[in-house]
């Protein structure tokens, strides 16, 4: 696993910026740029200009580039990305930039858009995702032991969103297009963290969680952008 | 009294419908002499249409009877001028009548053709023709005629019709073919008086092209118009329809849909839209009564469905004159139609004004089949009435079938005549129907019977300017969210809102500024809490009366009620300490209530924040199981955040003394007439007249420090530019609000959480769950968006969206 605060060190910026109108490639050794509509897309570069990538050694698991915003697709069913390594930052930003996919949240339960998890286990993860109603969460899985928040607003399907996701060490502060979820729920009591708090991570996934089980909570949309920053932002 | 009609045909020379085929009588289905084309001198020099009476002939004619005679040949191809049109007797010997109607027939009665050009199409219209005594010479055969010098061929098409008719028969005024109203060519008369019941024929289509009236304005219930089946009715974009008389939907019986097919089409909206129907009752005896409807007969239907289209700059209308008894649709497939049918609406862009009367009601739907639906989209519902009694809904939807929908998307209704704007009922069986209600506007009652036979429920951003009914709940909305809850002087009810299920972000508004008589309707009574109700993340607003500073906000009527992240804010009264009012617990004996994470403003005297045992209802052991992580805050100190009403009438432990934590009282009184453990004269903090069997624990008396306290519905006017008075500025928000809907929840609701974030740092984790205590998020002071900003700010840009 490679630590990853020493990148971040003395930058605002973010430490994985994914932007889909660059950076990405058909192979997840990154060779062969994704191009044209429905492209696979096996490797996407971090825009931040380090190594901090995000690939899918397995072809039928590749997101497909989608040219008209442009984006990345997830079928929900087996496409993701990953960083094999963490980071151990336990305060941060995570700003996605996504569009919900077609079909009812109700059918499909819940979705994650970014997740950091212990692949040894399958009980030890954090993620920001779409709940089966439709809502934003922010969870963590501490042994078995969850924190669940969620906030109010039903998202709608087929329809492009920002949201960030902001921790600072007590509580967590989220924004949909610019307006605060307010208020969050506790819908699980647990212990309150970030993705450094995770015991034993060792990946950072955008469409999904990757635990001992393999993928779970699969995402089926599009993601446009995706940021992570090691601090708070709005600090 | 017709004897004999023979309707015009299908296509080429295979006929159908009235047409007899083959037989010396009716020679144009012969191999060797067409009825559409006959070709030269080779061909006979007439050829027989049709035959009345006589061997073989249709009808029977009799001996001294005077019969009218119609004929019509709608498409004549390549006639020239000596080729005509002849009348003959019965052995083709005589010639009864010509094309220049000059021949042996009077042409007193030619009132819809001149028949002297026989343009195409033309109708002939022929005078009093009389039999002889002999009954084997009284008939008629009438032939087209090609006999002249130039032989070229002509050709009689499709829509070929005959009539004959004694003298005192009324002519059916009927379409012979698709076309305008305006064009003559589309009538077997030539375009209809317009005191004329006229039929729209088999698989016709006839477009309203011009502004057009039309019918008698006949006693109630009778039709201008008779639409038959797979025939359709169109008023085009930018015409007016101006109908005295019902539209009747005369199609066949069925199971099944034939898609895309619409008896009846206000508008298109492709060209413009601003298509109007109207009704028209001026010219009956009796305006006043005389009410007319668009709706299908009486028999077994199917396929009665009404289009309309307007745009969204120039809507289509159904309305009724207001100098007579109002129109109305009667929609209804199942009640009449024992067999079904699909009886229903799809209308977008449209206004619906001044239609059904105290008696009838302006829509009446009941939907039964699998694909029924009645859909209104961006629709506004003006002056309709319900029909009075005990179901007297402007819109009464009935479903009765699986897969029957009802979508009102944008609609709002206005000036209201009747008790309810809407209902949403059930019938009996199983049912799954799918209903969606979005974006609405509602001025009177509206009723959802949401009953276990009721389907998917979509309730989002909804605007209730009255009371609304959730009865028979016995089912949830899959949706329920975003409304915002309006009423003003004499709106109240008890409750003003009986709800159920699951509802998120809702806003509750009481202005009873206005009311006269504020001893009995101050109160806004506003939720009563039947059969169990989450709600979670709602806000009570009350502006309240002098003198009357206090409502109810939310009662426990039955079931397990809970009350999550909602905020009862002070009220703006001249009151002592006004509130939006007090929560009660229970009103029934098998309701439970929670509270956790409110944020409640206390009110004034006996009352309190949260009160048990209303109406002296003793309750049971653990009736009130969770009061935790709430803000309790009055600016009186007489006032406490729990209190009971009848404190010897109520069990022990009503209220779990242990469920009683995480809380903040501030600002409230530490009562000392507490029972705790059979003791009396108990002090807890910010309660008075509990009865508990052990002192509550962990609760705080800490400032709740919000970032601005006084945020309500009159702030959020502020912040959006609305100026005057503050009635004036409220009614300005409201407008905003009617014209969009969404705002309560991406900019009302957020204002005032925003103002009620405890910025108190005891407060940030100390909820029973560690979230911060009250209804909202904290509110950290130092917080700064402008990353944030910047960040939306070049993703805009970059993908060219807006998030």
């Amino acid at each position: 696993m490679r630590a990853f605060s020493a990148v971040v060190a003395s930058a605002r910026a973010p430490f994985m910026h994914f932007k889909a109108i660059n950076g990405l490639f058909q192979s997840s050794a990154g060779t062969t740029p994704a191009t044209a509509n429905n492209d696979p897309v096996g490797y996407w570069h971090n825009n931040n200009g380090d190594s901090y990538n995000i690939s899918q050694s397995t072809a039928g698991s590749r997101p497909l580039l989608q040219t008209a915003l442009p984006s990345v697709l997830f079928d929900g069913t087996n496409d993701y990305l990953e960083y094999a390594g963490s980071t151990s930052t336990t305060v941060g930003t995570a700003i996605i930039v996504y569009k919900t996919g077609a079909t009812a949240f109700s059918s499909r339960g819940a979705q994650v858009l970014l997740s950091s998890a212990d692949t040894g286990s399958a009980n030890n993860w954090f993620e920001i995702g779409i709940s089966s109603a439709g809502k934003i969460y922010i969870e963590s899985n501490a042994s078995g032991t969850k924190n669940t928040v969620t906030g109010l607003t039903i998202l709608s399907v087929s329809t492009t969103y920002c949201v960030a996701v902001m921790y600072d060490g007590t509580d967590y502060y989220v924004s949909i297009n610019g307006t605060e979820e307010n208020p969050l729920i506790v819908s699980n009591v647990g212990t309150i963290a970030w993705l450094g708090n995770v015991s034993s991570p060792n990946n950072i996934v955008l469409g999904g969680t990757v635990t001992s089980a393999g993928l779970v909570r699969p995402f089926q949309g599009e993601i446009l952008e995706a940021a992570l920053y090691a601090i708070d932002i709005s600090s | 009294m017709a004897i004999s009609l023979v309707t015009q045909g299908g296509t080429g020379n295979t006929k159908t419908g009235s047409w007899s085929s083959g037989g010396t009588d009716n020679p144009q289905y012969s191999s060797t002499r067409s009825f559409a084309q006959c070709t030269g001198t080779a061909t006979p020099t007439h050829t027989q249409l049709y035959k009345f009476g006589g061997v073989g002939g249709q009808g029977t004619l009799t001996a001294g009877t005077t019969y009218l005679l119609a004929i019509t040949i709608p498409t004549l191809s390549n006639r020239q001028a000596d080729q005509v049109i002849k009348v003959y007797d019965s052995d083709g010997t005589t010639v009864l009548c010509n094309s220049t109607m000059n021949g042996q027939v009077a042409f007193s009665d030619f009132t819809y053709a001149t028949g002297a050009a026989f343009g195409s199409p033309t109708w002939l219209w022929l005078g009093q023709y009389t039999p002889s005594s002999n009954a084997s010479g009284a008939s008629l055969t009438i032939y087209t005629d090609n006999s002249g010098a130039d032989s070229t061929k002509y050709a009689i098409g499709d829509a070929a019709y005959i009539q004959l008719a004694t003298d005192s028969y009324t002519p059916v005024y009927g379409s012979c073919q698709s076309g305008n109203w305006s064009s003559a060519s589309t009538w077997k008369f030539g375009v209809p008086p317009s005191s004329a019941l006229v039929t729209i024929g088999y698989g016709h289509t006839v477009t309203v092209d011009t502004n057009t009236t039309h019918g008698s304005s006949p006693t109630a219930g009778n039709d201008a118009v008779n639409i038959q089946n797979l025939a359709s009715l169109i008023v085009a974009d930018g015409a007016t329809f101006t109908c005295r008389g019902g539209v009747k939907l005369t199609t066949t019986s069925g199971a099944s849909r034939v898609a895309g097919y619409f008896p009846l089409q206000i508008g298109t909206g492709t060209n413009g839209g601003g298509a109007i129907f109207e009704f028209d009752a001026s010219q009956a005896v009796s305006p006043s009564t005389a009410i007319y409807t668009i709706g299908p007969s009486s028999s077994a239907q199917t396929n009665a469905w009404v289009k309309m289209r307007g745009t969204q700059g120039n809507r289509a209308q159904v309305r009724s004159n207001a100098s007579g008894a109002n129109g109305r649709f009667s929609l209804r497939s199942f009640v009449q139609n024992s067999t079904g049918g699909l009886g229903m609406l799809d209308a977008q862009d449209c206004d619906f004004i001044r239609l059904g009367n105290s008696t009838l009601p302006a829509f009446e739907n009941a939907l039964r089949l699998s694909g029924e639906g009645l859909s209104m989209v961006r629709c506004s519902v003006q002056y309709c009435w319900g029909g009075g009694g005990g179901a007297d809904y402007a819109i009464g939807v009935s479903f009765n079938g699986d897969g029957t929908y009802a979508t009102f998307t944008d609609v709002t209704f206005s000036n209201t005549q009747a008790t309810y704007s809407l209902a949403l009922t059930r019938a009996s069986g199983t049912t799954l129907g799918t209903i969606t209600v979005q974006r609405c506007v509602f001025d009177k009652v509206v009723a959802f019977f949401l009953t276990s036979c009721f389907g998917t429920a979509y309730f989002q951003d909804n605007i209730y300017n009255h009371q609304v009914r959730y009865t028979n709940a016995t089912s949830t909305p899959a949706l329920d969210t975003g409304h915002f809850f309006y009423m003003r002087a004499a709106n109240d009810g008890v409750p003003s809102y009986s709800l159920s299920g699951n509802m998120t972000n809702a806003y509750f508004l009481a202005d009873k500024t206005d009311d006269s008589n504020p001893s009995t309707t101050g109160n806004p009574h506003y939720v009563g809490a039947i059969a169990g109700f989450i709600l979670t993340g709602a806000v009570f607003d009350y502006i309240g009366e002098v003198g009357l500073d206090v409502g109810d906000t939310f009662t426990a009527d039955g079931g397990t009620c809970i009350l999550r992240h909602s905020i009862v804010l002070k009220g703006t009264s001249t009151g002592t300490a006004p509130s939006a009012g007090t929560i009660w617990c229970p009103n029934a004996v098998t309701s439970t209530l929670t509270l956790e994470h409110n944020t409640i403003y206390c009110s004034h005297g006996s009352l309190s924040g949260l009160n048990l045992g209303h109406t002296e209802i003793a309750g049971t052991a653990g009736s009130v199981p969770s009061v935790k992580s709430n803000i309790f805050h009055a600016t009186n100190a007489s006032v406490h955040g729990i209190s009971c009403d009848v404190q010897s009438f109520i069990v022990n432990d009503f209220i779990t003394p242990a469920g009683i934590t995480a809380n903040t009282f501030n600002g409230t009184a530490t009562g000392t007439s507490n029972i705790v453990n059979g003791v009396s004269g108990q002090s807890i903090i910010g309660m008075q007249f509990l009865k508990v069997s052990a002192q509550p624990t962990g609760n705080l008396t800490t400032a709740p420090a919000f970032v601005d306290s006084t945020v309500n519905f009159l702030s959020w006017a502020v912040s959006q530019g609305c100026t005057g008075t503050n009635d004036q500025k409220r009614d300005a928000a409201l407008a905003l609000i009617a014209a969009t809907p969404t705002l309560v929840r991406t900019s009302l609701l957020p204002h005032v959480r925003a103002g009620l974030r405890t910025t108190a740092t005891a407060l940030r984790t100390a909820g029973h769950d560690s979230a911060p205590i009250g209804a909202c998020n904290y509110g950290k002071t130092t917080r700064t968006l402008t990353a944030l900003t910047a960040f939306r700010t070049n993703v805009n840009t970059r993908y060219s969206i807006s998030v």
